[in-house]
């Protein structure tokens, strides 16, 4: 006797649909999931039993033989969303329930109480579904908002094991995620910092603005304390606001790495993202076992801020030569080769020598002329070569920064 | 800046995937960067005397459409030239 239910797993940033199929049959107590699982996959055993026991059901563990198939079986099953449909599939196995599985695509992790905890990368799955033509997708509560961004599809809301089962039965309807107003989705952007707070540097703000207005890379150089920092963060106030095709990009990416804050379903600001310069090439570009984006992606239509930028390790800076030029990153594993897209706006800044004073009219400064050409060359020419806007920002003078005047407004 | 943003736009409206002149491709910036007599008289003088490499020579185009762009200029003129070409990086 077996039994077929829809999920869906992630590869870079589309999703594949699955079909998790369970059979039992009788002998000793064996629970196998097959289909090139990772460990979180593999561990949803004991999830899967200790949440079907604990709401009231005849558990895997007195059933005898259980294989659960996770096909297609090529494709590397990664995260703890199969535990949902490896679930219900044994249910409808064991004969314990029954429903039309036919159109309904299910993920969630099972806490071992039954409730349903949330998953990552939702967005791109509600999107397969939609096209695939499944008609309804149960996900965990939490991550309803972000699957009916994908906009035709029932999304059902699923808190806990034992009322998506009486759903499924007809005995106690959920109600489906209303149908989100686009619209309301997309808040306006509110910005802490404007560019009028930055006092002086009228040069400075113009080229932000050139750069703001074409998407080009700028490098600041200058003295610590000048506000090349300041400036940099002020940056986004006078981007454009984000186009509904945009921000669902850029949801999609961050619903991938994990990074979309629960109460949020749709990203409706430029992305900032800051790196310490003790960033790793992996964390940067993306990449690991199973390729996941890093910070050039999840800066993607918005604004990659690389301070102290010689202190980043030279092999990480050079990692940025592609997707400079491209507007993508392909990551290459042994697993799979993926591309993530990258399209962001680079802003470096940095001090010209080790003291930070070399360009300085009046400070002075303590560099040896060797220590100044060493530091400058931890940046190689193919990098600086592709940033098209360099600027110096000078020490501010005391007159400028006492005035009360404040400069123009984002 | 937001006309500066809608001027592109209409540049690329009929271009998929491409939102800002940072993205144009080589084919792309035949068709909307045409440089005058005079214009490309500087550029040829920037290139030859800073020894630019020909991503440079590309990218500076781009800035001063751009530039150009901000000043609502239908096509690009030496002064929005001369300030892309300022913003390269100086040998030092």
């Amino acid at each position: 006797m077996s039994s077929k239910v829809l999920s869906a797993t992630t590869l870079g940033l589309t999703s594949h649909l699955v079909e998790v199929e369970i059979d039992t049959h009788s002998g000793m107590y064996v629970f196998s999931i097959v289909g090139l699982p990772d460990a979180t996959v593999k561990e949803a055993k004991d999830r899967v039993n200790a949440a079907i026991k604990n709401c009231g059901f005849k558990p895997p563990y007195q059933c005898g033989h259980v294989t659960a198939n996770l096909a297609p079986a090529d494709i590397q099953k990664v995260g703890p969303l199969y535990d949902l449909p490896i679930a219900l599939g044994f249910l409808l196995t064991t004969k314990q329930i029954d429903f039309d599985t036919n159109g309904k695509l299910f993920v969630g992790e099972l806490s071992l109480d039954g409730k349903i905890r949330p998953v990552n990368g939702v967005l791109p799955i509600a999107m397969m579904a939609k096209e695939k033509n499944i008609s309804e997708i149960f996900v965990p509560k939490e991550n309803a908002g972000e699957a009916s961004i994908a906009g035709g599809l029932k999304v059902i809301p699923a808190d806990n094991f034992k009322d998506l089962v009486a759903h499924l039965l007809g005995e106690k309807i959920i109600d489906p995620h209303p149908e989100q107003d686009l619209q309301k989705v997309f808040e306006p952007q509110t910005y802490h910092l404007d560019m009028a707070h930055v006092k002086g540097q009228e040069h400075a703000k113009r080229a932000l603005e050139i750069a703001a207005a074409g998407g080009h890379n700028v490098l600041f150089s200058g003295p610590p304390g000048s506000g090349k920092t300041l400036l940099a963060k002020t940056f986004p106030s006078i981007l454009p606001p984000l186009t509904f095709p945009e921000a669902l990009e850029i949801t999609k990416i961050f619903s991938i790495a994990g990074k979309l804050p629960r109460e949020v379903a749709l990203v409706s600001q430029r992305p900032f993202r800051s790196p310490h310069h003790s960033a790793s090439a992996v964390s940067l570009v993306g990449g690991g076992q199973f390729p996941r984006p890093g910070e050039i992606s999840l800066s993607h239509r918005g604004v990659l801020f690389l301070d102290e930028f010689p202190e980043f390790s030279r092999m990480v800076l050079e990692n940025l030569r592609q997707p400079l030029e491209d507007g993508s990153i392909s990551v290459s594993r042994a697993q799979a080769t993926l591309s993530f897209p990258a399209r962001f706006t680079l802003i470096a800044a940095m001090n010209p020598c080790p003291c930070g004073n070399a360009t300085d009219p009046e400070k002075l400064c303590s560099c040896s002329p060797s220590s100044i050409i060493r530091y400058q060359r931890k940046i190689s020419g193919p990098i600086l070569d592709r940033i098209d806007i360099h600027i110096e920002v000078p020490r501010m003078k005391f007159d400028k920064l006492a005035s009360e005047k404040l400069g123009e407004s984002s | 800046m937001t006309a500066a943003r809608q001027r592109q736009q209409a540049r690329f409206k009929n271009l998929d995937g491409i939102i800002a002149n940072s993205e144009m491709t080589g084919q792309q910036m035949k068709e909307f960067c045409q440089l005058g007599n005079n214009e490309l008289d500087l550029l040829r003088k920037a290139v030859n005397q800073l020894q630019l490499s020909a991503r440079a020579y590309h990218r500076i185009i781009k800035i001063a459409r751009t530039i150009s762009d901000l000043a609502g200029a239908e096509q690009i003129e030496i002064p929005h030239l001369a300030e892309a070409i300022q913003y390269r990086q100086r040998q030092t």
